[in-house]
């Protein structure tokens, strides 16, 4: 059976039943239906004061690491404490091998393995000291006192094996690192004791800390020089994120560098100690070395002599220094004098990249297309880098223009590149039904998402003028603009001096006169061309270069320009917020954002502007050229064929949008900007071959969705799915030990697990066979086990979730900082999780509700005997029985009903084109927040946090707006259902009715959001009474109406004035009159 | 590695700690740690910029620096200051310009005798070689001129403090 025989028979056929038009559009369909209100956030700027001087001139200059290396690796017990048992080092000096050697506690390991250790040491002519004597004379002997680069692989770990004990690390003026651990190593007290702060799966800040004066020496005490050694700590996880980009075991890590020592396996943890167990140690710490000399190399080719390899903590570190080789000065060091009420309007202007889902649930045929390199090329098309090097930037009233290049903005228009560096505008709109992309809690939702909907709004609101110009291509409707303010750059800094990337001349760059992106992307592309031509050595050689150059254009062409650190302080500060009125408020907050080195948020906010109007222009040609499309994410779009439309017009279509862009082109490469992907081609003998073969999409949420062709036998052949919603979670099963009856993958799996492949080609076979709204697909006993993700106790508020469990138990049994631990499901909260996901907190609010129960256990490899163990975090201890906990099947069997909340036809059992919402919103609804990603890995882990994302408050216009509305709601319904609805005492709402002085916003908040219910309860209260009076009119009419208020126990007069219209009647009176006339 | 050993190499990575760099090399080309001192450049009185040099270097140094003008005031002002400044870094430039030249004239004759048998190494050392003379020759000039500014300015500050100036110029 042919494919296109079997998507007519199955599922495609379903697009016509669910309303998907035929005829060609021209723009988004009219607005529909009554507008919403929603809370809104807008990013605000909040500083505590003018910026710091970046580079402290008083500060003696680091000397950097010596010429010494300490590698070393820890092996544990595999319970959850997860103690020292033995380990390996290597001291090296200058490269060269000085001391290699195994330490271990004596407390763990066995007189009979501590025997075996020592034979093992005497065969292979290595050191055996005891973890004190390992402590003192290697670690602080060589890694403090010698000023060594300490290097192991996943250090925070190996540290925390070693420690004394800990605590958490607390700063008095809010550094940084407080939120971390501070370990204690030494029993000697005049050691210095190791800080940690997590800070990301790839990242640790690790120092040496304590009190300067106790560890300097007097002559320096009395120079005033006492100061603390920080120490070189190097976590080769965080080196091999930087410098590959990708996050790496240490296993994985040596495959991709190639290096001679492997890491081998081991069934052997925690087993009775043998020589090959500690062979496979010392193995580890071979391969730790060479991986630290490979990755040492790579760095060394980029030639950056003022950052050491310690200093480079992601891709954007990597950025940042080539930015300093060439001289580049920060611009808020260039311009700290910038008004920060601009800044507050660029800041409300700023939204992330676009995801959607459009044709949600349907399998269509579709040409999955990218935009090549997407941020570098809108920031070479606007000329951004003519910012980062300038020495500031003016900005003019530039309305008048803005508006008329609003008003005859066509598509055409934008095919002209120079046409983009007039993007570098902001714009003041009164939104009134066009599309913006609206930050908001859809359906009552806990987190905020962004959507592009329609936005009428009674307030100003600042957006990019990309934003504007992509409404007006959508909804054929120019925004109302009030105010535009156009930035451009103010001259070339002196200091600027031309760099090569990767030492090579050929790749010189020079940043007076380059476009630094377009060179970068350039040069990629002319080195990817040589790497064909090349023999096979080489072209390793040449992939290494052609990866850096990516991961350089990548790092430096948006988020150093959004970053943004957020520190926990020890005590609320009166900290500024400019907003999108410019106005500067005082907000009083426990947590500070420290701007990033680079931070330049008009550059961030144009670009992902520019990025989103790409996508607006695409969909717009879409629509003109009578194609659809079915989802877009950040840079890339699958474009939908239509219902009764051939293959082969359709891909006719959709290579006319491709080549749309073609001349907008910035590079002197002939690339297609908006390129068709890989998964589009055919498949030949395991190899990419040129053509087209039929791709179809099941598309469920944004950032969810399945790429596949279809078999002969009309069975999918995923090629590109995604495991969003479902990485955080423990496989179920290894990659090769798949239930035999799940078909293997047709092609080589790269970003996906199988198990998580096996999840979504069972979705799709439902959806093929038109059953997949009532089919499970973890419905295989494969899954019938309780769901369980991994994560470390990396944060002591983490930890703190053990402090029963540690209570019963010795010392040497806790579960300490670092370790591994296992966060399970609920029950009810699986069958919960993707309708409302549970707001969480931090295990010190909530305690007790069963919609909030978070089970966790301390890790064992054993997943039913760690289930055992569980305990409710929420409720401090409370042990949760292992038939409460959810299991894949559970929790995966909405998995693929997922809500697209921002849009409408977006709910579980929905089908078909989403539609966009209108949202309507007023002063009240607008909320300031900070940065969004705060503590993003936790979240996924453990599940929404509120408290992680700084939040700034209400513009202050907005509180006797809302005290007003509340006042009207309290005088319009009853105080006592009001206060059974918000859960304030009736008392208090009187006074809040009568006046009382100062109301707290989050009380009003809670009265406005129990509107909508109040009013259904009051319509309801309303037929009622009005029936009770009706029956008493009646019986006033047959029995008297004196006869009736004795009855009723109640004033007569009284009485008739209710039953004349003229007195409301009370809630007493009803409830008599309710016991008198029980209706039904 | 011995305790002996290992206390010294504590000593040397504390000492190269205070120095504020890990690849010391003197002006005159020493490498050995043990023989660093710290070395006021302007003279003690003047500033407190220190930089270390080996021990004959700062002997040297500080030998030169006692033929340098007398101090005018008690504290110097800044005129005073930067002219000490001047001629200490001139001494500095004369020292360095000795070495670059000696190192270039060195490098010079190494790229022209049969030692060197690859035709890439060859021609760095020569062009080396050139290079260090020709910063020496710089060196040279700058040390003049540092010199001149330098006595101007101390002439200048005694100038002023014999007109019944500024007590401190």
């Amino acid at each position: 059976m042919g494919a296109a025989c079997v998507m007519k028979r199955r599922g495609y056929q379903r697009a016509e039943e669910v309303g998907r038009s035929d005829s060609p559009r021209r723009r988004e369909p009219p607005l529909t239906g009554e507008p919403e209100r929603f809370p809104v956030a807008l990013r605000a700027y909040v500083t505590s004061g003018p910026p710091k001087k970046s580079g402290n001139t008083k500060r003696k200059k680091d000397a950097g690491p010596s010429e010494w290396s300490l590698v070393f690796d820890a092996e544990t017990t595999i319970d959850p404490s997860q103690r020292l048992r033995f380990g390996s080092y290597q001291v090296r000096n200058n490269d060269d091998l000085s001391e290699r050697g195994l330490f271990y506690d004596p407390d763990v390991l066995l007189p009979d393995e501590q025997a075996t250790l020592r034979q093992y040491a005497q065969e292979h002519e290595l050191s055996v000291r005891t973890r004190v004597e390992f402590i003192e004379d290697i670690f602080f002997g060589v890694g403090y006192d010698f000023l060594a680069n300490i290097i192991g692989f996943n250090l925070p770990f190996d540290i925390s094996r070693l420690a004394e004990s800990h605590d958490s690390s607390r700063n008095r003026r809010g550094s940084w690192m407080s939120g971390g651990f501070t370990f204690r190593i030494s029993p000697n007290k005049w050691r210095p004791r190791v800080v940690i702060m997590h800070h990301s799966a790839s990242l640790a800040f690790i120092r040496f800390a304590g009190d300067p004066t106790l560890y300097a020496s007097r002559s320096s005490r009395k120079r005033g020089e006492a100061r603390i050694r920080r120490g070189y700590f190097l976590d080769l996880r965080t080196a091999a994120k930087a410098l590959t980009s990708q996050l790496h075991s240490l296993e994985s890590l040596t495959i991709s560098l190639g290096v001679a020592q492997k890491k081998r396996k081991s069934t052997e943890h925690g087993k009775t100690l043998t020589s090959s167990y500690i062979a496979y140690a010392v193995q580890d710490v071979n391969a730790t070395w060479e991986c630290y000399v490979a990755l040492r190399e790579r760095y060394k080719a980029h030639q950056l002599r003022n950052t050491p390899l310690n200093s480079i903590y992601s891709e954007a570190s990597l950025g940042k220094a080539y930015l300093e080789e060439m001289g580049v000065v920060p611009w808020r060091d260039a311009q700290p004098d910038f008004p920060p009420e601009i800044l507050g309007n660029i800041m409300s202007a700023f939204f992330g990249g676009r995801a959607e889902v459009h044709l949600r649930r349907l399998i269509t045929q579709v040409l999955y297309c990218d935009f090549t390199s997407m941020y570098p090329t809108v920031c070479t098309l606007m000329g951004l880098w003519e910012f980062v090097v300038s020495k500031g930037m003016s900005h003019r009233d530039s309305t008048e223009e803005t508006r008329l290049k609003l008003k005859g903005v066509a598509i055409s228009d934008l095919q002209n590149a120079a046409s983009w560096r007039g993007l570098r505008t902001i714009v003041q709109v009164q939104p009134e039904a066009d599309l913006f992309p609206v930050r908001a809690r859809y359906g009552d939702a806990h987190q905020y998402t962004i959507g592009l909907n329609y936005l009428t709004s009674d307030f100003p609101m600042w957006f990019t003028l990309a934003d504007c110009i992509a409404s007006k291509l959508l909804t054929g409707k120019a925004p109302k603009v009030l105010k535009a303010l156009t930035f451009e750059p103010l001259g070339l800094q002196s200091t600027l001096w031309p760099a090569n990337i990767m030492g090579n001349t050929d790749y010189r760059v020079d940043p007076s006169k380059d476009d630094f992106y377009g060179r970068l992307i350039d040069l990629r592309m002319a080195v990817r061309q040589r790497g064909k031509r090349a023999g096979k050595q080489e072209a390793a050689k040449i992939e290494t270069e052609q990866l850096a150059l990516k991961i350089l254009a990548n790092a430096t062409s948006y988020g150093i320009f959004v970053e943004l650190n957020v520190e926990e302080l020890r005590a609320k500060r009166t900290l500024r917020r400019y907003g999108v009125s410019g106005k500067s408020e005082p907000v009083s907050r426990d947590k500070i954002e420290e701007p990033g080195r680079y931070f330049h948020p008009l550059l961030g906010g144009l670009i992902t502007g520019a990025a989103r109007l790409m996508l607006a222009i695409a969909e717009a040609r879409a629509a003109e050229l009578g194609i659809d499309w079915a989802f877009c994410d950040t840079d890339s779009m699958a474009l939908a064929k239509s219902n009764g439309m051939s293959e082969a017009d359709f891909y006719s279509r959709a290579l006319t949008i491709c080549s749309w862009f073609k001349p907008l082109n910035p590079y002197s490469n002939d690339v297609d900007i908006f390129k068709i992907e890989n998964e589009n081609r055919p498949i030949k003998d395991g190899k990419l071959v040129d053509g087209l073969e039929p791709l179809f999409c099941y598309g469920v949420s944004a950032k969810r969705y399945a790429l596949f062709n279809l078999s002969a036998h009309g069975s999918p052949v995923l090629r590109k799915t995604s495991a969003h919603g479902l990485g955080h979670w423990l496989p179920p099963y290894g990659d090769e030990k798949a239930p035999k009856a799940f078909p293997e993958p047709a092609i080589e799996l790269k970003a996906v697990k199988r198990w998580q492949h096996d999840i979504w080609h069972r979705i799709v076979t439902s959806a093929l066979a038109d059953s997949d709204t009532n089919s499970n697909p973890a419905a295989h006993p494969a899954f019938d086990r309780p769901v369980a993700s991994q994560y470390h106790a990396t944060k002591p508020f983490i930890l703190n979730w053990f402090k029963a469990y540690n209570k019963t138990r010795r010392p040497e049994q806790q579960v300490g900082p670092f370790n591994f631990l296992l966060s399970f499901q609920a029950h009810a909260l699986a069958r919960q999780a993707d309708q409302e996901p549970a707001a969480t907190g931090r295990g010190h609010r909530d305690r007790g509700s069963a919609a909030t129960m978070r089970p966790v256990a301390a890790y064992n490899s054993d997943l039913l005997a760690a289930a055992k163990t569980c305990f409710d975090r929420m409720s401090g201890g409370a042990p949760v029985s292992i038939n409460d906990l959810a299991t894949y099947r559970e929790a995966l069997a909405q998995y693929h009903l997922y809500p697209e909340s921002k849009f409408l036809n977006g709910r579980h059992r929905d089908r078909g084109p989403t539609q966009r919402r209108h949202v309507k919103i007023g002063i009240t609804d607008i909320h300031y927040i900070g940065k969004e990603a705060n503590e993003l890995e936790e979240q996924v882990f453990f599940g929404f946090d509120p408290e992680a994302q700084p939040e700034y408050g209400m513009e202050d216009e907005a509180y006797p707006k809302l005290l007003a509305e509340a006042k009207e709601v309290l005088k319009v319904h009853r105080l006592t259902t009001v206060s059974a609805a918000v859960g304030v005492s009736a008392r208090y709402l009187r006074e809040i009715r009568d006046g009382a002085p100062k109301v707290r916003v989050e009380i009003l908040k809670k009265i406005e959001r129990a509107m909508p219910a109040l009013e259904v309860v009051q319509a309801a209260e309303g037929d009622r009474a009005r029936k009770l009076l009706d029956w008493a009119r009646a019986e006033r009419d047959r029995i008297g109406l004196r006869m009736l208020a004795g009855k009723l126990r109640t004033d007569p007069s009284n009485l008739g004035k209710v039953l004349e219209g003229s007195r409301r009647a009370s809630g007493a009176l009803l409830a008599s009159l309710c016991r008198l006339v029980p209706l039904e | 590695m011995n305790k002996y050993d290992s206390a010294k190499e504590r000593r040397r990575q504390r000492y190269l700690e205070r120095i504020g760099t890990q690849h010391h090399v003197c002006i005159c080309g020493e490498t050995d740690w043990c023989t660093f001192e710290g070395h006021h450049i302007a003279g003690r009185l003047f500033d407190n910029h220190v930089e270390f040099f080996c021990a004959n270097c700062h002997r040297r140094l500080s030998e030169s620096q006692k033929t340098h003008p007398k101090p005018i005031s008690k504290p110097p002002g800044t005129v005073e200051s930067a002219g000490h400044y001047c001629l200490g870094l001139a001494d500095i430039s004369t020292c360095a310009a000795r070495t670059a030249d000696k190192l270039g004239h060195q490098l010079l004759e190494l790229g022209r005798t049969d030692e060197i048998t690859s035709d890439s190494s060859r021609s760095l050392t020569l062009e080396g070689g050139h290079f260090l003379i020709a910063l020496a020759m710089i060196l040279e000039n700058v040390a003049r001129c540092l010199e001149q500014y330098g006595s101007g300015l101390c002439d200048e500050a005694a100038r002023v403090s014999a007109s019944g100036g500024s007590r401190a110029v």
